[in-house]
């Protein structure tokens, strides 16, 4: 009886903390630990006897000054952001009618419609890029098409290795992030609500407006925050798919500050900006996620 | 509801099938190019050969950066696994002053690019002495696999009737065998998806990994490195029997959570 | 019947700055069924819990044969619980629902069959025995819960509103089935429930139970005809309250209503307040000695009428009928001395 009276609290506790222990430890050394440290980091500079361990704000009085024009690093970030809240707006106006459709139009195998639309987001990140090579390339297989067609007799250098590509690419890597939690915002709007609608005299426009499309924020917001967050990190696209300069983003100039650049803790600074940026875009769409979603509490 | 078909619904499912094409031609370009006789990818294609699955699998490089893949998708699985699971329920079970912030924690390299968590640890192992290579490589993948491992099996336990681990323990049951005979047994589907997933992930992984490996190749860095140096069609044929690969992953995964249901 | 098996004394359980319950004490004895009767909220589910081994008490002690329960951990109790959401093993079986917890205990193979058998064949669950519990309906799954705990053959068996989430035909038969059990098996049952009538169907003794606090623990009978408070009173049903003033004399006490005295039975404290249930106020005619009143509605009640009469001050008393009764007219009530209680 003694044993068993000691065992019961303390020792239980301290077996179910021994559970999360490894979690937490794992969590500490890669995840915590490297974070804070590259925001340490940040404040060092690079000297030509390695690395200056001594704080100076000069990483990012350099990332809001040196440059001119466009090559600002500055004005590289606000355009990542441009096309990032581009491809964002490409990825929801997409996946809206697919998602619409499938359900409310589908009546049989809407399982397997939904596996359909999202299997894409299965295919590997570096096939899915690279393939619109094929497709956009000089000797690809539009170019190919135009003049087996007749309408261009010379290949157009145009489709591939500009914004334009870029954009093209993320929007059809990141679109399946969006479809699916749109789809779960979407199919858990009451069917009757929208029946409801109908029977109260509104149009199928009005019932779209007024019913379907602010119940399905949430869902939109989500993916959303997915995609604009992907796109923003994304260096892998531009690599491949943009041109020389033009469509250098942000985390091309993180890359090339730990490779050839080779000025880590002026990456680790842009770094630190743009997870910032990231953490901001997060922080807003949340709280407007949970606005929306009180809204539609409150309409049930 | 009007039984005839509408103009809107013409509409919608005109865009919707538009839609799918688009999500689907890349995939299918890539898979017809495969069997496509000349190395060029030309519209239309010149002839039909499996030469290229035979270039494929004689390209050393390629099926080293394979091998180097799965090896290390099954070991960084297995810890996010081993890792990821008991402590999942180790914060079902517990109540604690940090959990919502280690839940948060857990999924941040989920919630953001690549690059930073691959920066953060590169220059963290640098710090300790940790070279890049396939240590790295694994400790970096079992960091963002808890990403997803964690939350997955921590969303089930939370689906589970909490009163059958008391039943559990009203029926005599000790801790330990409540959770192999009852907790175990309930949450094996989503273990399984989890690890499913997290393999497919692992094999997919390419921002983090691009700063950890070193000399050490995964399949898709190889890929890269292949693409950024012209055109090779058998990218074309390992990119297919990825596809196929990790699509009937996904059907089997799918399949296995359903019988559950 | 007589042998105590638990013994609860001064109670207490608090969460937080929230007393769930304020000191109690209770005996059980062996072999009795006990319902623990309250609305939601008034710490039945909690003394279960605490029974159980799922929850500490605050304060205070139990003893289980004359041995400190508290200490024991919940997987060594020798007690089992019927859950209200009945928490089968989704994974497996009714058979090995059941076989549970003696393969927990190691019980040797063919004892555990035999004995899963038994109880499979007392439930009448034989042709099921095979289904997950997702197979089964609801009373089948209330089955199994129940088997599942029998089976170990506890000392004490509680349940907590197992019937809660049956239809009204399924559950009436299933009170006779678990009266049924607990006879054949001479288990002690702790029965929590929100339903006084199935509390004063099945119950042998019933403690109503109120905010953390014990209102009344009697015989069921007791406690329905002579509630000794006003939450007790209304809890268990409908009745009539009646103002008036209590008066002692040598060896008959009185109640006076609208200046008329009526005997009741002595009462240690001075009563305020007369109780009368509905079928227990009777109708005469209205020059004999009673409580004068009009008909002011009938309302079918499946079997009876619901009829109401309003007395003098206004009023409204309501009395049990097989048939209405003209409206407008004027009858006299009277009542049995041993029949009504005070408060």
């Amino acid at each position: 009886m003694e044993k068993t009276k000691k065992y019961s609290y303390g020792t239980k506790r301290f077996i179910q903390f021994g559970l999360i222990a490894p979690l937490v430890i794992w969590l500490v050394l890669f995840l915590i630990i490297p974070y804070l440290n590259l925001f340490v980091n940040s404040f060092w500079t690079n000297g030509v006897f390695g690395v200056q361990h001594k704080f100076t704000l000069e990483n990012y009085t350099k990332f809001f000054t040196s440059g001119s024009g466009s090559n600002k690093p500055i004005m590289v970030l606000l355009d990542t952001l441009r096309i990032s809240v581009i491809v964002m707006i490409c990825t929801i106006l997409i996946s809206f009618p697919l998602v619409y459709f499938i359900n409310f139009k589908v009546k049989k195998n809407k399982q397997l419609f939904y596996m359909l639309a999202i299997i894409p987001l299965w295919v590997s990140y570096i096939m899915r890029a690279y393939s619109w090579r094929i497709i956009l390339g000089t000797n690809g297989m539009l170019n190919s098409f135009l003049i087996w067609s007749g309408i261009t007799s010379k290949p157009i250098d145009a489709f591939l290795y500009s914004n334009g590509s870029v954009i093209i690419a993320m929007v059809h890597i990141y679109t399946p992030f969006v479809l699916m939690p749109m789809y779960t915002a979407m199919e858990q709007i009451p069917k009757n609500l929208i029946e409801a609608s109908k029977d109260l005299g509104c149009g199928r426009i009005r019932t779209f407006i007024k019913v379907l499309l602010p119940l399905s924020i949430p869902g939109v917001l989500t993916g959303g925050t997915y995609a604009l967050a992907l796109s923003m990190g994304d260096f892998l696209a531009p690599n491949l798919l943009g041109g020389p300069t033009s469509s250098t983003k942000i985390s091309n100039i993180v890359q090339m500050q730990f490779g050839t650049s080779n000025n880590w803790p002026y990456g680790a600074a842009i770094a630190i900006i743009i997870f910032l940026v990231v953490l901001m875009i997060i922080t807003i769409l949340g709280k407007l996620e949970k606005h929306f979603s009180k809204l539609e509490e409150a309409g049930r | 509801m009007s039984k005839k078909k509408s103009g809107s619904t013409i509409i919608v499912a005109i865009l919707a099938v538009a839609v799918l094409l688009f999500l689907y031609l890349p995939i299918i370009v890539v898979v017809l190019y495969s069997f496509n006789s000349s190395s060029i990818s030309s519209f239309p294609m010149s002839g039909l050969t499996l030469k290229w699955y035979v270039v494929m699998f004689h390209n050393e490089a390629l099926i080293t950066a394979l091998t180097n893949s799965i090896e290390v998708a099954v070991i960084a699985t297995t810890l996010a696994i081993v890792i990821g699971v008991p402590s999942a329920y180790g914060v079902y079970k517990l109540k604690f002053r940090w959990k919502k912030f280690l839940e948060k924690v857990v999924i941040i390299p989920m919630m953001l690019p690549g690059i930073i968590t691959g920066i953060s640890i590169l220059s963290f192992l640098q710090m300790v002495g940790i070279i890049q290579g396939v240590l790295a490589v694994i400790l970096g993948h079992t960091t963002f696999l808890l990403g997803t491992v964690f939350p997955q099996i921590y969303t089930r336990l939370r689906q589970l009737d909490r009163n059958i681990e008391e039943a559990s323990t009203d029926l005599g049951g000790t801790g330990i065998q409540t959770f192999f005979y009852v907790i175990l047994p309930n949450i094996k589907t989503a273990i399984i998806g989890a690890a499913l997933l997290s393999v497919t992930l692992s094999i997919d992984e390419i921002p983090v990994t691009f700063f950890l490996n070193g000399v050490f190749t995964t399949l898709p860095i190889q890929i890269y490195g292949m693409t950024r140096n012209g055109f090779t069609p058998e990218i074309n044929a390992i990119c297919t029997i990825i596809l196929v690969a990790s699509v009937a992953v996904i059907l089997i995964s799918n399949k296995i959570s359903r019988e559950e249901a | 019947m007589d042998k105590k098996l638990i013994e609860i004394k001064n109670l207490k359980k608090s969460f937080g700055e929230n007393e769930i319950i304020k000191s109690i004490s209770l005996d059980v004895f062996d072999g009795e069924f006990l319902t623990l009767l309250g609305p939601s909220g008034c710490g039945k589910t909690t003394i279960l819990r605490i029974l159980a081994g799922f929850e500490y008490p605050t304060e205070g002690e139990i003893l289980l044969d004359g041995e400190n329960l508290i200490t024991i951990p919940a997987n060594k109790r020798n007690i089992n619980t019927v859950f209200q959401s009945y928490a089968l093993f989704p994974h497996l079986s009714v058979r090995d629902n059941i076989g549970y917890g003696m393969k927990i205990k190691k019980v040797p193979l063919k004892e555990l069959n035999e004995r899963v058998d038994e109880m499979l064949a007392l439930t009448s669950l034989e042709v099921l025995a095979n289904r997950k519990p997702l197979q089964l309906s609801g009373g089948q799954q209330q089955r199994v819960a129940i088997a599942r705990s029998l089976v170990n053959r506890p000392k004490v068996l509680l349940l907590d509103e197992p019937l809660g989430a049956l239809d009204l035909g399924l559950r009436k038969k299933m009170q006779i089935e678990l009266k049924r059990l607990q006879k054949k098996l001479g288990t002690t049952y702790i029965y929590v429930t929100h339903d006084q009538e199935e509390a004063l169907t099945i119950s042998d003794r019933i403690v109503v139970m109120n905010a953390g606090k014990i209102e009344q623990c009697d015989k069921a009978k007791t406690v329905y005809q002579k509630p000794a408070s006003k939450f007790v009173t209304e809890f268990l049903g409908e009745t009539n309250l009646i103002d008036g003033e209590y008066c002692d004399e040598e060896n008959q006490a009185y109640f006076k209503i609208q200046g008329r005295a009526y005997p009741v039975e002595k009462q240690e404290k001075k009563m305020k307040l007369l109780s009368v249930r509905p079928e227990n106020l009777k109708v005469c005619p209205p020059d004999k000695d009673g409580l004068k009143g009009q008909i002011v509605e009938n309302v079918f009640m499946g079997e009876n009428y619901r009829i109401g009469v309003q007395a003098a001050n206004g009023q409204v008393l309501y009395i049990l009928q097989k048939e209405p009764m003209n409206k407008g007219s004027v009858v006299g009530l009277t009542f049995d001395a041993d029949k009504v209680s005070g408060i």
